[in-house]
């Protein structure tokens, strides 16, 4: 079975990209899991319908961390349309339904190995996602 | 030590291994326990020779279920020494419990009356007294822990003020293993005119419990957390208390006479136990019981007590670990933290070792937040386990560590 644990996945658990406090953001988003009591604030503001300054904050474990650093790595610039794009992607690779060839995803393929650890993964994405939505 | 051979001879789930082929090590023992094989014959058994609804067929085999259901309600008495068998109600397990106790006795908190839990308690010993108290305009007071986890007496017999009508409290903390001073307790809200409600739901599989001798008002347990299986658990409450208390569902099974225009309840237990319970489930408590009373608790307690301080020492030993709380007295539950790795992590990196333990809140969360942490990997022993199992942990935690560091 593959390795859950990515070389790639654990330097961004131990150096997450935009990982801060932003408290004057256009809009601060909390991600809560229930199920681990893991937790993070995203911020961002969007200009002329483009993410920018992404960020996030809080306590999880190193897969929410590195999801979260790849989020905004992946996720910031971009609009609405670019930015579920790859939210898509995101989920087909851990349902394991599709193979987009994506270098920043790929090292949380084996995710879809461990059923119990998807929420870590898109937990950041689906509140960053659900508040564009609404902001939509 | 208990003869291993024979005890993983009884439990077949034992034999199996994990997506690397690695033996399982069950070390999750506080969440559910495995079923001894003596337990899945007797459920088995039951539906395939006995099954039938119970109290009301006219036909042998509902005759036989009648019987059999209503001996296992005596078992259940006589393992924990209840006075009367009308004092045993089957539920669903701990939550349904504490839910029927605060759903009708509940009725009796009035605005501006306190309820008293503590720090420690499972959600399910917590959330029902909370929205009680919202319903009622009661208080809600907490008895906090000191830094060994223990319960802070003193701090108990301030907040025990004559408001105080019910006090609901943990026997054993699920998070940390803290064994509560129960029948001191008890002792002390009884001086107060307070009744006392007890989850057992950690306590039973470990420790003998005798509920005249705790007199608590209520003791709540859960069947799965003793070798049973799971959707069948047990409130034991003083007959006194229960006879005047109403019932909490209704239906059939419960009524003595419905018109349309009014019904009369069954006598106790039946009164509070509507609808067709699950009478395969208390025949695999009754089966649990026989095979707890078969070794013999005091030898279960020796065995993992055992287990639990090897686990502790070694544990302590490796650098950057943390095990959380010190309490007086421990019961077979060790709560770990581990330096810069989150529990589920560390849980992940367990389970690719074969070895099963839980992370995060154990649904203690307030607890959580007032010992500053956002949860914790918890290994859990029962009588199966044994020291090499120990071992594994510690190695599998050693080897975890090097990974994520």
């Amino acid at each position: 079975m593959a390795d859950l644990y990515h070389p790639a996945i654990l330097e961004l658990s131990k150096n997450p990209v935009g990982f801060e406090k932003r408290p004057d953001a256009q809009y601060i988003v909390e991600a809560y899991n229930p199920v681990c009591a893991d937790q993070f604030e995203i911020f961002f503001d969007l200009k002329e319908g483009k993410i920018e300054n992404l960020t996030f904050h809080g306590y999880g474990c190193a897969l929410s961390k590195a999801s979260g650093s790849t989020a905004v790595r992946l996720l910031s610039g971009l609009d609405l349309q670019g930015s579920t794009k790859f939210w898509n992607d995101f989920q087909s690779i851990i349902q394991n339904t599709g193979k987009p060839d994506i270098p920043d995803l790929e090292p949380f393929s084996p995710v879809k190995d461990h059923p119990g650890r998807i929420k870590c993964v898109t937990l950041i994405w689906e509140e960053f996602f659900k508040e564009l939505e609404r902001i939509k | 030590m208990l003869s291993m051979n024979l005890l993983h001879n009884d439990f077949p789930i034992l034999s199996r291994k994990n997506r690397e082929g690695k033996s399982l090590v069950y070390l999750d023992n506080a969440a559910t326990t495995q079923k001894p094989i003596q337990v899945i014959e007797a459920v088995s058994n039951f539906y395939k020779n006995h099954n039938a609804n119970i109290h009301r067929g006219i036909h042998f085999l509902g005759v036989e279920a009648t019987s059999i259901y209503e001996d296992c309600r005596e078992k259940v008495r006589r393992f924990i020494n209840a006075e009367s068998s009308d004092e045993i109600i089957f539920v669903r397990g701990t939550s349904e419990a504490v839910n029927l106790v605060s759903g009708t006795f509940g009725e009796q908190i009035g605005e501006g009356d306190e309820i008293l839990i503590t720090a420690m308690e499972h959600h399910s010993n917590l959330v029902p007294w909370q929205q009680l108290a919202f319903q009622k305009k009661a208080k809600l007071k907490v008895i906090p822990l000191n830094k060994k986890c223990d319960l802070d007496l003193n701090k108990f017999k301030k907040l025990l003020t004559p408001k105080v009508k019910l006090l609901a409290l943990c026997h054993i903390s699920n998070s940390i293993g803290t064994v509560n001073p129960v029948k001191n307790i008890v002792e002390l809200a009884h001086e107060n005119k307070t009744v006392v409600l007890v989850d057992g739901a950690q306590a039973m599989a470990h420790q003998s419990v005798d509920v005249q001798d705790l007199d608590c008002d209520f003791y709540a347990f859960s069947g799965h957390k003793m070798f049973a299986p799971t959707g069948i658990g047990v409130l034991y409450g003083k007959r006194s208390i229960l006879k005047n208390i109403p019932p909490y569902h209704y239906g059939g099974e419960m009524i003595k006479k419905v018109t349309f225009n009014k019904t009369s309840f069954a006598e106790l237990p039946h009164k509070f136990e509507a609808g067709t319970p699950d009478i395969g489930g208390a025949v695999g408590l009754a089966a649990a019981i026989d095979y707890i009373n078969e070794i013999g608790v005091d030898k279960i307690n020796a065995h993992t007590s055992e287990l639990t301080e090897k686990a502790l020492n070694e544990l302590s030993e490796v650098e950057g670990i943390k095990v959380v709380g010190a309490p007086k007295e421990r019961a077979a539950i060790v709560s770990f933290i581990v330096e810069g790795i989150h529990p589920h992590d560390m849980a992940t990196l367990l389970d690719e070792d074969g070895v099963a333990v839980r992370a995060g809140h154990h649904c203690t969360m307030p607890l959580m937040e007032s010992l500053g942490l956002q949860g914790t990997v918890r290994a859990s022993f029962s009588i199966y386990n044994t020291l090499n199992d120990v071992n594994r942990l510690v190695q599998s935690v050693k080897r975890a560590q090097h990974k994520l560091s």
